[in-house]
């Protein structure tokens, strides 16, 4: 690997002054020898053009390697005085060259003898030069940094005038400083709606904005980590229970089989049959609740695959009717429906959106008061498909006062004996699996009133 | 007729048993998947149903040797109720795939329909209007349903639904669409009924009216007959 040391370049830079220093003294030495009508005039001109040829060699060698650090390194690094403005800098040059004609102005009247001369010259030509790398060298590297014109204040006026008037903006919003701090806004408005990839680049801000881009991004980092984690818990709680569900399966998968032998044994105890008849419901029952558990961490985890597809609502709702007609008409239970007569599409997973109604209208089967009506209605309104199932509850429900109690929390039923049927997980099913999907899900109780509603976009 | 049952679990063993004896078959009784392979080879076996989280050799894994050399029919018995154990079991060469805790007349409804289809030779006398998917046979010059050769007592809307599936197998039909072929007129606000007939075909031809094989119901959108069951 090809290094640019600070050691090379300052050599280069020396033997580049020697050549100069050498070129303009031998001109001057050739110019007194004509006045004064000295020979040499050979040895002179000779001296000038090795000066001349060996000095932009060198100066070639020095734009080559100017703001590099290694051959195979493309990375232009800056210097502290690149920072100023290339017209502010070409402005300094300007007054420089100025102050170096001005004060050479009288040099020629002056009456230096041969060698004060040879010094003047040299030692004006070694000074200047000195300052003419130094504004030259600067020049090239922002021409190899792309920022020669973009880095003056022409234009960055230019282009903050260009801003105000293209965004019809106030004048103040278009600074810098107004568009650093729109652009942390943005990144804390979109980390705040969830998009936690959003980096800031914090080489591209300045000053007070640096810090606070700073600071965006390591909330950005702590929020992304937190949440993993509580993925990463989530996923963790699911297996958990899959896996413990899978080791209660097999023993039950016993019990049930067992339990049904022995049903068929044709015992003459009544109470034996009895009790076998209590083993057989709750077998059935720890059944259903395992099944629940293992669908209701799956879809609270959301690790769930949902097919999202264009759904009929009402087409929806009428298979479901289908499915629980004779469910309900065993408890008396009427449906009512009111259904708009034509399809009312929106996107959803079919087989999701039916368990989630299903839920709703298993648990109207099972907790409204026997012999009452049961609604069941879907209305489109303002781009929105609302469904809802209204039903009368056979036991009170919770006040939904203070103190409430979430029916959609897990393990939560209206009553709080835990003797009837149902694993307390429907709701908590149905809520999850909509919001899933995009939906919304409301559950209001009023007296013994219990209405349940999904609301869907209408494509 | 003789069942291989293989579980690691010899009470759920025994539990089978006990329900296929009474059906009068013959069970042979393994309990690990290496123990199925032996018996597979040196018994002659008409059908074999194994669990799959086991020792030694699991049921996917001896499944898959066993569809190496035998054609009989497996079905896999599995506390793992995921799609994708099911996906997967039925890929290595099951023929079915019963969930823990499963419903032992279930069980054994499952291995009679799945020995039928192996045994019956399904083969329509030609130049008869025959319709089928899997063991669902409609024929529609007797009017007769069977589903691996019992015949379906069906009612006469309930028939010309299954048949215009069946019809076009594969092809989802909406409630009105049906409402509409059956009953040759508009349907004008829609209601159940359609929804009734559908869930009544189910419970007579599916083993498992919940998790239907034939008749599927695709929510929100209509009904279809499973094509190549």
């Amino acid at each position: 690997m090809k290094e640019y040391t600070l050691g090379k370049k300052g050599a280069a830079v020396v033997i580049h002054q020697m050549f100069l220093v050498m070129m303009v003294c031998s001109l001057f030495g050739a110019g007194y020898n004509m006045r004064h009508h000295v020979g040499g005039l050979g040895m002179l001109s000779f001296l000038s053009i090795t000066g001349l040829v060996g000095s932009f060699v060198m100066l070639a060698y020095l734009t080559g390697i100017s703001g590099r650090k290694e051959a195979d390194d493309p990375k232009i690094y800056l210097l502290g005085m690149d920072r100023i403005y290339t017209d502010l800098e070409l402005l300094l040059f300007a007054g420089f060259l100025y102050l170096v004609i001005y004060l050479c102005r009288d040099l020629r009247r002056l009456d230096f003898g041969f060698s004060g001369l040879l010094v003047a010259a040299g030692t004006i030509a070694y000074l200047s030069d000195a300052i003419f790398l130094l504004f030259y060298l600067s020049i090239v590297r922002r021409s190899k940094d792309n920022s020669l014109l973009t880095h003056s204040l022409i234009y960055q006026a230019v282009s903050f005038f260009q801003r105000v008037q293209t965004t019809g903006a106030h004048p103040v919003r278009c600074t810098r400083k107004a568009r650093e701090r729109y652009e942390i806004q943005n990144a804390i408005e979109a980390i705040s709606a969830g998009a936690l990839d959003t980096k800031l680049n914090v080489e591209e801000f300045h000053g007070q904005e640096r810090e606070l881009a700073e600071a965006v991004n390591n909330i950005r980092a702590g929020l992304s980590d937190a949440v993993m984690e509580k993925l990463r818990n989530e996923r963790m709680k699911a297996d958990l229970i899959t896996n413990v569900s899978h080791d209660i399966k097999t023993p039950l998968t016993s019990i049930v089989n067992y339990v049904d032998l022995l049903k068929r044994e044709n015992l003459e105890n009544e109470n034996a049959r009895n009790y076998i008849r209590i083993l057989d419901e709750k077998s059935q029952r720890l059944k259903q609740l395992t099944e629940d558990l293992v669908e209701a961490s799956k879809i609270s985890s959301g690790n769930i695959k949902l097919d999202m597809q264009p759904i009929d609502m009402v087409e929806l709702l009428y298979q479901t009717g289908g499915e629980f007609n004779e469910r309900f008409e065993a408890r008396g239970l009427t449906i009512v429906t009111k259904i708009p007569h034509r399809s009312v599409m929106v996107r959803a997973d079919g087989r999701q959106l039916y368990r989630a109604i299903e839920n709703l209208y298993t648990n109207a089967a099972k907790y409204a008061l026997e012999n009452t009506r049961v609604y069941v209605e879907l209305v489109v309104e303002n781009g929105k498909a609302v469904f809802s199932i209204k039903n009368i509850s056979k036991t009170p429900l919770p006040e939904n006062a203070e103190g409430e109690k979430d029916l959609t929390a897990r393990f939560v039923r209206g009553e709080d004996s835990r003797t009837t049927e149902g694993s307390g997980l429907g709701l908590s099913i149905a809520k999850n699996l909509t919001i899933l999907m995009g939906g919304d899900f409301r559950i209001k109780v009023d007296g013994d009133l219990f209405v349940a509603a999904i609301t869907f976009a209408v494509e | 007729m003789t069942i291989l049952v293989c579980d690691d679990d010899r009470e759920i063993v025994d539990a089978i048993e006990i329900y296929l004896l009474q059906e009068g078959f013959a069970v042979e009784k393994a309990y690990d998947g290496e123990q199925a392979l032996e018996a597979l080879r040196t018994k002659s076996i008409d059908l074999m149903v194994i669990d799959v989280m086991m020792p030694k050799l699991d049921g996917i894994r001896a499944t898959f040797q066993a569809r190496k050399t035998s054609s009989i029919p497996i079905i896999i018995l599995s506390a793992k109720t995921e799609d994708a154990d099911k996906i997967l079991g039925l890929n290595v060469g099951a023929d079915d795939y019963v969930t823990k805790p499963f419903n032992p007349l279930e069980l054994v409804a499952r291995v009679k329909s799945q020995l039928r289809r192996y045994t019956t030779l399904s083969s329509p006398i030609s130049g008869e209007t025959v319709y089928e998917t899997g063991g669902l046979v409609v024929n529609d010059d007797l009017k007769k349903v069977t589903v691996d050769g019992e015949e379906v007592k069906l009612t006469p809307i309930e028939y010309n639904i299954l048949l215009l599936l069946m019809k076009n197998m594969g092809k989802v039909f909406s409630i009105s669409k049906i409402y509409e072929e059956i009953w040759n007129e508009e349907a004008i606000g829609a209601d159940n009924t359609v929804a009734v007939h559908i869930r009544h075909i189910r419970e007579k031809i599916e083993i498992n009216p919940k998790e239907p094989r034939y008749l599927k119901v695709v929510w929100g959108v209509g009904y279809k007959i499973e094509p190549g069951v």
